[in-house]
């Protein structure tokens, strides 16, 4: 590869990537820094607030905002140098491991691009954030096939593991396709080496989630662990279709979302290609294997969001970067078998472009207009680029969630707060006003298998000290978390201790748009 | 190909497309067969009853029920004998142009499976029975480009194409496919046959469509075929997404749900392994790439993306499925055999089959037990399907339809008319009764564009000779015909002229199902 075009795609992925920072919050990012706001106000998970997700993701949220202050564009400034640093990580590991510094350079900057291709509710989630200690688990594990220290390496993979484990429950499943191609496809790593990094790998898990564990017992979380499995094991089953369906039908819709029409046929060639390579590093089967766990993942999860497929992306990109590799090599060649000036070869020319075409179109790239190019021009115009949100956005109420910040900030003194039952709390960030308990999404108390102790546990807290605003939101719906059809409001109505408290409290509620906002009396 | 394996094959193959003949009516089945019907009974199409494909179906449809009587498998045992015979020459057409027997077997063998496997609904469609002229064009272009006849050919092309165009207007891309290989991809360099070939091309289509013109003008129906076109213009614009969610995100899941995800990855293995044999590959194949590009350019502008559109694609692209699969399998076999003795061996067997199992999953493969073995099962057992078919597709009322004909059936003679306000008109087929005019679906008189001529007629019709029944179909609206979201009930009320002839000619029966029974006082 020439080095200008090296220095072409490099900066143009990184653009892609810079461009994200326009992005507005989806409804999973705003949830993810409500969470991050509340641990830097000094609540801790599953004490003072629960979500579907484990802690991690709330950290790095926390992060966000301590670096780079109280911004929309704060968690995706971090994700995008998250992203660089992980991609320059991943280009190190791949180049050694792949033996291929084109195949490894590719793949870093397809990832790059496929990534920012996105939209805004697909990126800065788990998914995006497991990157990096997947990568470490898959490095330690291709050392330690050399018999490079089994031991530490070993370790390092148990402590990435505990990282994906507290990233998102799924995740953690990366480590048996680890396992597995240890276990069975590396064939210079001795029993010896293999029984080490398997014990080192659970010395480390044990080590880092006692670590973990004995924080949160320290601060008082973990007495609500337990509860909190058996909620988010219900939250599990949730799912819109039969496994047949879901197995059958959406998820290979959602892995075609993910990856784009012509990138999959494109990495399926580069699967071929690849089995025919004679001298093929054995590094391919530790990837196909990741990917097939990671697939096997998306199923269990069985909820088919897009950014469920992201944790796909990084063992993929070799076969998509094989793929154009040899698709670029046979029309070379094929050309050079028509002089130039031949109608044939005119013919020929206008057939491929036709055809690249299609293969562009059938990728991600179209959607370069749809997002990132999009929210940057809506941001720097200053248009209103909240009511596109609202558009793009299934069910989003995010502009009237500004709206309704907008109305209540001229009338809430210093020690004043808000409640907000409801799915979009963003008004809570808005106002940058947290309730220290229970201030995200309702989900996880509308749901009938959340446990009454944290229903009243939220009633108390809520009688000791009312908020002087308490926000109902209507047509909320979300199925897929609650497994029925009723929104917020009538999940209010159907809690006769909430609704008499908040009838008794405040006063007749004055509505902007799907929010209904009591005032106390 | 071992002569066992090709046995087997072919009988699995014959015995596959055999079960067609348990496959229930489908919508568009139905419409096609009571036209057919309508037809044998002397109305013309155009002048006594409208839809929104031309004639050619249902004259296949009537002449089904000629041969095989009224029955549902009628039409499928037309159409079993129809694919046996055309795919019989498809084989030799692929033997000749592409030079490689085996492959040409596989090409049939698996244009079978793709085909009964798109299920009953998206079979006997005018793409299927397209199958026949479209192999004509594409052989006749063939000789055309190789300099044989080129006039001839021109003709008996421009011929086809109309037949095409009666048959459905989209289908004639296949025409331009075969006129841009001539024109500019033919293998002989004399010069002019490229435009002797347009030319002749366009008398053969202009002296076709002037003897459909002399029929129309002759059976009295030239006038309604004016509106139809102006009609059939304003269905066409129906559109339920904006054109660019449907050339992204629709046309591509259409074509999955088509071909199955993983045969068109095989497909594409296919086109690249042809690809890298450069200019040593048969031109042919480029004329096969165009009739699948012009396919899918066709299947863009009609912007409906039903699944049975992509069947006029089938026959063009099972070489390229054949190329992949035949070389997957030997590649596959070489691997397996490879893997001998350790354990590390047997565990890349166990990949390369879950590999295997996961591409045969993510084909058109399961559906084998949905479709053939499904109402094969049903129909050995004697079970009634129409319940199973409603199950499959909104807007189904099978099973009513039977209830409706099983409650009025005793209450009729002989000369007792019916006449349907809806769309299930399969109950005409079951009731064996037609209504002369307009005795098809009610879509052409229900659109805003409707011509008001088509209106009067039906009212004067139903006034001259009201029907003993008059029957109005509910919640069966059809957005992505009419437009709008009305049923049929909503059209009649709307429709203050038929409503108060109903109501002045009529008193109501108890409804059955989605039926309100009007019998004549």
């Amino acid at each position: 590869m020439k080095p200008i075009v090296r220095i072409i795609l490099l900066l143009g992925t990184l653009l892609l990537l810079g461009i994200t920072l326009f992005y507005p919050f989806g409804p999973d990012q705003m949830g993810f820094t409500l969470g991050g706001e509340l641990i830097r106000h000094g609540s801790v998970q599953w004490r003072d607030f629960m979500d579907t997700k484990p802690p991690l993701i709330f950290y790095i949220y926390a992060l966000g905002g301590v670096l780079f202050g109280h911004h929309e564009w704060s968690v995706r400034l971090l994700d995008i140098l998250f992203h660089i640093g992980s991609l320059a990580y991943l280009y190190v590991v791949f180049r050694r491991t792949l033996k291929s510094e084109v195949i490894a350079f590719s793949s870093v900057i397809l990832y790059g691009a496929l990534y920012a291709l996105n939209n805004l509710t697909t990126l800065a989630q788990t998914e995006s954030f497991a990157l990096l200690p997947v990568i470490v688990l898959y490095d330690m594990t291709e050392r330690s096939a050399t018999n490079d220290h089994p031991a530490r390496n070993g370790f390092i993979a148990g402590v990435a593991t505990t990282m994906l484990l507290v990233m998102k429950l799924t995740l953690a499943a990366a480590p048996i396709a680890s396992g597995i191609y240890l276990m069975l496809f590396a064939p210079a790593a001795s029993k010896k080496t293999v029984l080490r990094f398997a014990a080192s790998a659970i010395n480390g898990i044990i080590v880092s989630l006692a670590i973990i564990g004995g924080y949160f017992y320290a601060v008082g979380a973990t007495e609500r662990i337990g509860q909190w499995l058996t909620w988010v094991r219900e939250y599990s089953k949730i799912s819109d279709q039969t496994v047949q369906e879901g197995l059958y039908r959406i998820f290979p819709m959602g892995i075609v979302v993910a990856f784009g029409f012509s990138t999959l046929v494109i990495g399926s060639i580069g699967g071929y290609v690849l089995s025919k390579w004679r001298e093929r590093p054995t590094t391919y089967t530790h990837l196909i294997l990741q990917f097939a766990i990671g697939c096997i993942t998306v199923l269990i999860e069985r909820k088919f969001f897009p950014y469920h497929y992201l944790r796909l992306y990084w063992c993929a990109m070799p076969f998509i970067a094989v793929g154009i590799g040899e698709l670029y090599q046979v029309w070379k060649r094929t050309m050079s078998q028509y002089s130039a000036g031949q109608p044939m070869r005119w013919a020929r020319q206008l057939l491929f472009i036709a055809g690249l075409g299609a293969i562009i179109f059938y990728s991600n790239v179209p959607r370069i207009l749809t997002d990132p190019i999009k929210w940057m021009s809506l941001k720097i115009s200053s248009k209103d680029y909240a009511q596109s949100v609202e558009d793009q956005l299934w069910r989003s109420h995010y502009k009237e969630q500004i709206v309704v910040a907008d109305s209540l900030r001229p009338r809430l003194n210093a020690n004043d707060n808000v409640f907000i039952w409801g799915h979009d709390a963003a008004i809570y960030y808005w106002l940058d006003r947290y309730q220290k308990k229970f201030g995200l999404p309702n989900a996880a108390y509308v749901t009938p298998w959340a446990p009454q102790e944290w229903r009243m546990e939220l009633l108390d807290s809520l009688v000791h000290t009312p908020p002087k605003f308490f926000i109902a939101e209507s047509d909320d719906i979300r199925t897929y978390i609650t497994g029925d059809t009723l929104d917020s409001w009538a999940y209010l109505h159907r809690w006769p201790a909430l609704s008499s408290f908040v009838d008794s409290t405040y006063g007749a509620p004055r509505t902007i748009g799907h929010f209904h906002v009591f005032e106390r009396r | 190909m071992s002569r066992t394996l090709r046995i087997g094959l072919v009988s699995a193959a014959g015995i596959v497309l055999l079960s067609l003949l348990c496959y229930p009516f489908g919508y568009d089945q139905s419409v096609f067969a009571v036209g057919g019907e309508l037809m044998r009974r002397g109305a013309v199409p155009f002048r006594d009853f409208m839809d929104t494909k031309p004639p050619i179906i249902f004259i296949i449809y009537a002449i089904a029920d000629i041969i095989f009587g009224h029955h549902e498998w009628s039409v499928r045992a037309f159409d079993i004998i129809y694919h046996c015979a055309v795919l019989f020459y498809l084989y030799r057409i692929f033997r000749k142009r592409l030079g490689d027997e085996e492959l040409a077997f596989s090409s049939v063998i698996i244009y079978v499976f793709l085909y009964v496997l798109s299920g009953f609904w998206w079979t006997t469609q005018a793409e299927s029975f397209a199958l026949l002229p479209m192999l004509v064009l594409y052989d006749l272009g063939e000789r055309a480009a190789s300099g044989e006849s080129v006039i001839r050919n021109g003709v008996l092309v421009g011929i086809l194409a109309g037949i095409l165009l009666l048959l459905k207007p989209t289908l004639i891309a296949a025409s331009g496919a075969a006129l841009v290989y001539v024109l500019f991809y033919r293998t002989s360099t004399r010069r002019f046959e490229g435009v002797q070939f347009a030319g002749s091309m366009a008398v053969g289509f202009a002296a076709l469509i002037g003897l459909f013109a002399l029929y129309l003008q002759n059976t009295g129906a030239s006038q309604n075929f004016i509106f139809w076109t102006q009609w059939v213009r304003g269905y066409s614009g129906i559109h339920s997404q904006p054109l660019g969610e449907d050339f992204y995100r629709s046309f591509p899941v259409g074509l999955l749900a088509s071909y199955g995800f993983s045969t068109i990855c095989i497909a594409a293995i296919g086109g690249y392994l042809l690809a890298k044999q450069g200019k040593a590959r048969k031109a042919t194949y480029t004329h096969l790439v165009l009739q699948m590009a012009f396919g899918l350019g066709s299947i863009l502008m009609e912007r409906k993306f039903f699944p049975y559109q992509y069947i006029r694609m089938f026959w063009a692209s099972v070489p390229f499925i054949a190329i992949g699969l035949t070389n997957l399998l030997r590649h596959w076999k070489q691997i397996y055999r490879s893997y001998t003795g350790s354990l590390s061996a047997w565990a890349k067997k166990g990949i390369l089959i879950l590999a295997i199992g996961s591409l045969a999953f993510y084909s058109l493969g399961p559906r084998f037990f949905s479709q053939p073995v499904h109402w094969t099962m049903l129909r050995l057992q004697g079970v009634d399907v129409s319940t199973d078919v409603d199950t499959h597709f909104p807007k189904s009322f099978y099973n009513d339809e039977t209830k409706v004909v099983a409650a009025l059936n005793p209450k009729l003679t002989p000369t007792d008319r019916i006449f349907l306000w809806g769309n299930s008109v399969e109950l005409y087929f079951l009731f064996d009764r037609y209504a002369l005019a307009f005795g098809l679906t009610n879509t052409p008189l229900v659109t805003a564009w409707s011509a008001p001529q088509w209106k009067q007629q039906l009212l004067d019709s139903l006034k001259r000779t009201p029907p003993t029944y008059f029957l109005c179909e509910f919640f069966d609206d059809r957005a992505y015909i009419t437009g709008d979201t009305l049923d049929s009930w909503g059209h009649l009320k709307q429709w203050t002229q038929l409503d108060s002839f109903v109501t002045n000619t009529y008193s109501e029966e108890p409804a059955i199902g989605h039926f309100r029974i009007f019998h004549r006082r």
